[in-house]
């Protein structure tokens, strides 16, 4: 048996090499990571322009922020796309998932494969692909809009202030229904069909086995795809990139755009970084709502 | 009596299809077939498109293509370019995806099982700071890093791919550590392995759904990362990834679809073939990893 002191400067002797483990990835982490952030936040109290010595302006770009029009534009825009595609991705996911439960082993497990194809592809890529279906000339909308006599109802999907939007949505769901979809699937696999029988003897439909029973058993994944859809939603810009570029005049501006030409195009650093920080915290605000909808108990089977 | 019933019932239904009233049968078969066919057609008509010259395309959109010609793909690679960024692509990504996961499944243990006081916090700041746009990121960065020569090579993508994939690569390893007993690690300690050893033969192979699930998730978010690459590349087209360097093929040729979609397809393909594969795994460890904490 071992004394007391020896095991503690056993446990001493694994904590040394725990932190030769942890310490690559801890900083690899800070240099690109925690130390950028940090001189972001620095550089947002400045005039730095990317080149020579950065002057502190104390809160300046702060308040240049409060009355710039297109940042406002920009934020609006993206809490929009956020909030739209991820409830429409969720909402989509968990029927899909719900529904497959329905469908034979074999139709179900391709259905998955297929819903979840979308997530592999690249945002940039996937943006471009629905360029063809939306474009306005030879876009495959229009197309089937005029073949089936509603060619009034054609437009220029993405140089139309009032459609940009919701299509940048409707891609953004096309995307990433697949991924909300199989989290919720492996979530109500962990429901115990004893359960579901026996709310079915009690004479419940499958409308109400699904809002009553399932849904709050798998609250937590519910969360998780809110959490994966909100953020993706949040930091989206490729799609947009190449879908819109913005445009129509700005009206689907995101906030990593703005940001990106005010550093990049304008050689505003320091206006950019105080954005940055805005955005960053904006994002946190979403989370820390996300948790608050979320909160209560979790049901435990 | 009762008790038998219900018995009877949940095994009939052990498979996990539910024994659902007609009607909703129904509209699950066609509201999935109606899913199918969104998903599917936007990638049949790049796949479609990509085998028509431009007389065709215009004239005969939706229609299979009367011949199948391959001389879009040509151009894409040739004149596109798409060999070039492909190969910086897969020199990137494979790089980066493999440090992540060493460096990820190295902390994750540290973190799990090596007694480091305040593991808990470490892993809940890692994960609060993931949740940081990287445009806050990127241009405070890039200039940094220009700064220490690394301007026109790869490794100015490499190295913060692997970093910014750490946070959730090593929540998820951790997690699954989490679940392993000590008792396997003490017995393996006691018999005087050394802990590396331990490490690599004990531990590792009990991980694997969560290096399947860690892999793919980075792989594809690196594979598909535009902004960082485009920012980066911006000075030097020799490191363009193929996200940025499709962009720029569009542009080049204003919207050539037939050699474009081709360019969609090449990159596209590989990737959802692979992954298809992988996939089980991947949803396996990203759901029992995320979901048990």
């Amino acid at each position: 048996m071992q004394s007391i002191g020896n095991k503690k400067s056993m446990y001493r002797g694994y904590q040394m090499i725990g932190y030769a483990f942890l310490l690559p990835a801890i900083v690899a982490f800070a240099t690109f990571m925690a130390y950028p952030l940090g001189r972001t936040v620095y550089l947002s109290f400045t005039n730095w322009t990317g080149f020579g010595d950065a002057k502190m302006i104390g809160m300046a770009n702060y308040v240049k922020a409060l009355s710039d029009k297109t940042l406002l534009k920009a934020l609006t825009n993206t809490s929009y796309l956020a909030i739209f595609s991820s409830i429409g991705s969720v909402v989509v996911g968990v029927i899909m998932a719900w529904l497959n439960m329905f469908l034979t082993r074999f139709v179900g497990q391709i259905t998955r494969t297929i819903m979840f194809i979308p997530n592999m592809i690249s945002p940039t890529i996937t943006g471009l692909m629905f360029l063809f279906i939306f474009t306005e000339d030879v876009g495959l909308v229009n197309y089937l809009l005029r073949l089936v006599g509603l060619g009034n109802l054609a437009t220029a999907w993405l140089s139309n202030m009032n459609t940009v939007l919701p299509v940048i949505v409707i891609v953004t769901i096309w995307r990433q229904a697949g991924l909300t979809m199989v989290l919720c699937y492996a979530g109500l696999q962990g429901v115990s069909s004893s359960l579901i029988e026996s709310a079915k003897l009690d004479g419940a439909g499958d409308i109400r086995v699904f809002t009553r029973i399932l849904l709050p058993l798998i609250k937590p994944q519910l969360q998780l795809s809110a959490m994966f859809t909100l953020l993706g939603g949040l930091k989206i810009y490729d799609s947009v990139v190449s879908l819109t570029g913005g445009g129509p005049a700005r009206q689907s501006i995101v906030m990593p755009m703005w940001i990106m030409e005010n550093a990049f195009t304008y050689s505003r650093f320091g206006y950019a970084s105080a954005m940055a920080v805005i955005f960053v915290g904006v994002v946190f605000v979403f989370m820390i709502i996300l948790r608050l909808i979320f909160r209560g108990e979790t049901y435990e089977q | 009596m009762n008790n038998n019933i219900v018995k009877k019932v949940s095994r009939k239904s052990f498979d996990n299809t539910f024994k659902g009233e007609k009607k909703t049968k129904i509209f699950a078969m066609i509201f999935t077939l109606l899913m199918i066919l969104l998903v599917i057609f936007p990638l049949f008509f790049i796949v479609n498109t990509s085998f028509k010259n431009n007389q065709e395309f215009y004239t005969n959109i939706f229609g299979l293509p009367d011949t199948w010609r391959f001389e879009n793909y040509e151009r894409a690679w040739v004149e596109g370019k798409i060999g070039m960024f492909a190969s910086n692509s897969l020199i990137v990504t494979v790089t980066a995806v493999f440090a992540s996961v060493v460096l990820a499944a190295l902390a994750g243990y540290a973190l799990s099982k090596m007694y480091i006081p305040h593991a808990e916090t470490i892993i809940s700041v890692l994960m609060c700071l993931n949740f940081v746009p990287g445009v806050a990121i990127y241009i405070s960065l890039y200039s940094q890093l220009n700064a220490f020569g690394l301007g026109r090579t790869l490794w100015i993508m490499i190295l913060p791919y692997l970093a910014w994939q750490i946070p959730f690569s090593t929540y998820i390893y951790k997690k699954f550590y989490d679940s392993i007993s000590m008792e396997i690690l003490e017995a393996a300690r006691v018999d005087g392995s050394n802990e590396i050893n331990t490490f690599v033969k004990i531990i590792l192979p009990l991980v694997q759904p969560a290096t399947a699930t860690v892999v793919v998730f980075n792989f594809i978010s690196i594979w598909g990362e535009y902004l960082w690459a485009s920012i980066v590349s911006s000075a030097s087209t020799s490191i363009r990834t193929l996200p940025v360097g499709l962009l720029y093929f569009r542009g080049e040729y204003g919207i050539e679809w037939g050699p474009f979609a081709a360019a969609i397809c090449i990159i596209v393909v590989p990737l959802v073939v692979v992954f298809t594969y992988f996939q089980k795994y991947f949803i396996q460890g990203l759901t029992s990893g995320a979901v048990k904490g």
